[in-house]
C-alpha cells in the first residue's frame, strides 16, 4: 500500500501526524474497450478542442462552470485562496454512536496510519473510541475539497471514512412512497414475513460466506475463450410468480431445511471475541442455479 | 516543469484524468493506473464531459414478482 495523503488528526489539543492508504480495491475482471474490428485497445488521450493536440498533464488547468454555464478557469493561486483551514488536518469536531450514522452517508474508506511521533496518541483515540462505541465525525480537506468524515474503528485501526454532502445523497421520489400511508401490510403476512427475517438472521455479517460467482464464471468464460474450448452454461431454472404468502411460507421452509442440514445454518447471537477468532469459515454461499460454467475441452 | 503539487510531497498519485460515471464507478485515462481513487487524482471529470454521458438506463430484467 501506498500513501496517498499525508497529515494530522486534530482532536482537542492532540495533534497526530498520520498517512492516509486506499482501503478497498476493485476485484473486478479487468477489462478494456477494444476496437472490435482490429482488436486494439482504446485508449484516452487528453486533446485540446480547439487547436486538437494533446495537452500534457503539467498544461492542464482546472475550468469551473458557474450558474450561468460560463467556464471559469481557476489557478492553484485561486485556489489557495479558498478558507480550507482544514486543508493538512482532519479536525475532529464531534463524536457519535456508531449506529447514528446512516450508510447512505458513507463514501471511500482510508486506512489512516501514525507517523512513529503519533503512535501512543493514535491508539488512545483508537481505544477510547472503541470502548465508547462511537465514531469521531471531522472535517477535512481533500483534493480541494472540504468533506465530513469518520474515524472509526476497524479491527486495530482507524479507518477514515469520508462521507457525502447531503445534497449528494438523491431524495427517493417513487409513486409507490405516496400511497404509504393509507396501505398497512396485513397482519399475517407481516407475521410471515417477520418469521423469514428471523430464520435468517444472523448478529454480525460474515462477507466471506459470500462469493462473487459471476466473477468466477467470466474468468472460467475468458480462460475457455483463450484456450479455445466451449463453455456451457446450466439453464437457470424457471421463476415461478407465486402469491405472498405461499412465497414466504416456501422461504421459511426452505430456510429451516438449510439449517437443519448443517448447510446455511445460521448462528443467533454473536460469539465472543475470541469464539469468533477460533471459529472455522463456513463455506462460501453460491445462489441457487448460479453453477459455474463447465468447459468442455 | 511540472506544475504537479503532488510530486514533491511524498505521496502516491497518478497524472492520469479519473472520469466519473453516473453508478459512481471510475476509469483513469492512463492505462497504468492500477488505484482509482480520488484522492489519488488531481483531475476528476463526469462521463458527460468526456463521452457525452456513457450511463444508460437499464430496463427492469424480466422477473417473476410475487404479488
Amino acid at each position: 500500500m501506498r500513501t496517498v495523503w499525508r497529515g494530522t488528526i486534530s482532536f482537542g489539543l492532540v495533534t497526530i501526524p498520520v498517512r492516509l492508504y486506499v482501503a478497498t480495491e476493485s476485484k473486478n475482471v479487468p477489462s478494456h474497450q477494444i476496437h472490435v474490428s482490429d482488436g486494439g485497445r482504446v485508449q484516452y488521450k487528453r486533446v485540446c478542442s480547439i487547436d486538437g493536440a494533446e495537452v500534457p498533464y503539467e498544461e492542464i488547468g482546472r475550468g469551473y462552470e458557474s450558474a450561468t454555464g460560463e467556464i471559469v478557469m481557476l489557478s492553484d493561486v485561486d485556489l489557495a485562496m479558498l478558507p480550507a483551514k482544514t486543508s493538512r488536518s482532519i479536525e475532529v469536531v464531534s463524536f457519535l454512536p456508531i449506529p447514528a450514522v446512516d450508510p447512505i452517508y458513507l463514501d471511500r474508506s482510508y486506512y489512516v496510519e501514525p507517523e512513529p511521533q503519533g503512535a501512543k496518541a493514535y491508539r488512545l483515540l483508537r481505544d477510547a473510541l472503541r470502548k465508547q462505541g462511537r465514531v469521531a465525525v471531522a472535517k477535512v480537506t481533500l483534493r480541494d475539497r472540504e468533506i465530513v468524515a469518520v474515524l472509526r474503528v476497524h479491527d486495530d485501526v482507524l479507518i477514515l471514512a469520508t462521507m457525502l454532502w447531503p445534497d449528494e445523497v438523491r431524495e427517493p421520489r417513487f409513486p409507490f412512497l405516496a400511497d404509504n400511508d393509507e396501505w398497512s401490510s396485513p397482519s399475517q403476512e407481516l407475521a410471515m414475513a417477520e418469521a423469514l427475517i428471523d430464520s435468517l438472521s444472523d448478529e454480525q455479517l460474515d462477507p466471506g460466506r459470500y462469493r462473487d460467482v459471476h466473477r468466477e464464471t467470466l474468468s472460467a468464460l475468458i480462460d475457455a475463450k483463450a484456450t479455445g474450448s466451449t463453455v456451457t452454461q446450466d439453464a437457470r431454472p424457471g421463476a415461478a410468480s407465486p402469491d405472498l404468502l405461499s412465497a414466504l411460507r416456501a422461504s421459511i421452509d426452505a430456510a429451516k431445511q438449510r439449517r437443519s442440514t448443517g448447510n446455511g445454518g445460521r448462528r443467533r447471537t454473536a460469539p465472543s471475541a475470541s469464539a469468533a477468532k477460533k471459529k472455522q469459515k463456513k463455506p462460501a454461499e453460491t445462489p441457487p442455479g448460479a453453477d459455474a460454467p463447465k468447459k468442455r475441452g | 516543469m511540472s506544475r504537479c503539487s503532488d510530486c514533491g510531497l511524498d505521496v502516491d498519485h497518478c497524472h492520469g484524468t479519473l472520469v466519473a460515471h453516473e453508478d459512481r464507478t471510475v476509469d483513469c485515462t492512463d492505462a497504468a493506473c492500477e488505484v482509482p481513487d480520488l484522492l489519488r487524482h488531481a483531475f476528476i471529470v463526469d462521463c458527460v464531459a468526456v463521452l457525452g454521458g456513457c450511463c444508460l438506463v437499464e430496463e427492469p430484467a424480466d422477473f417473476a414478482v410475487a404479488s
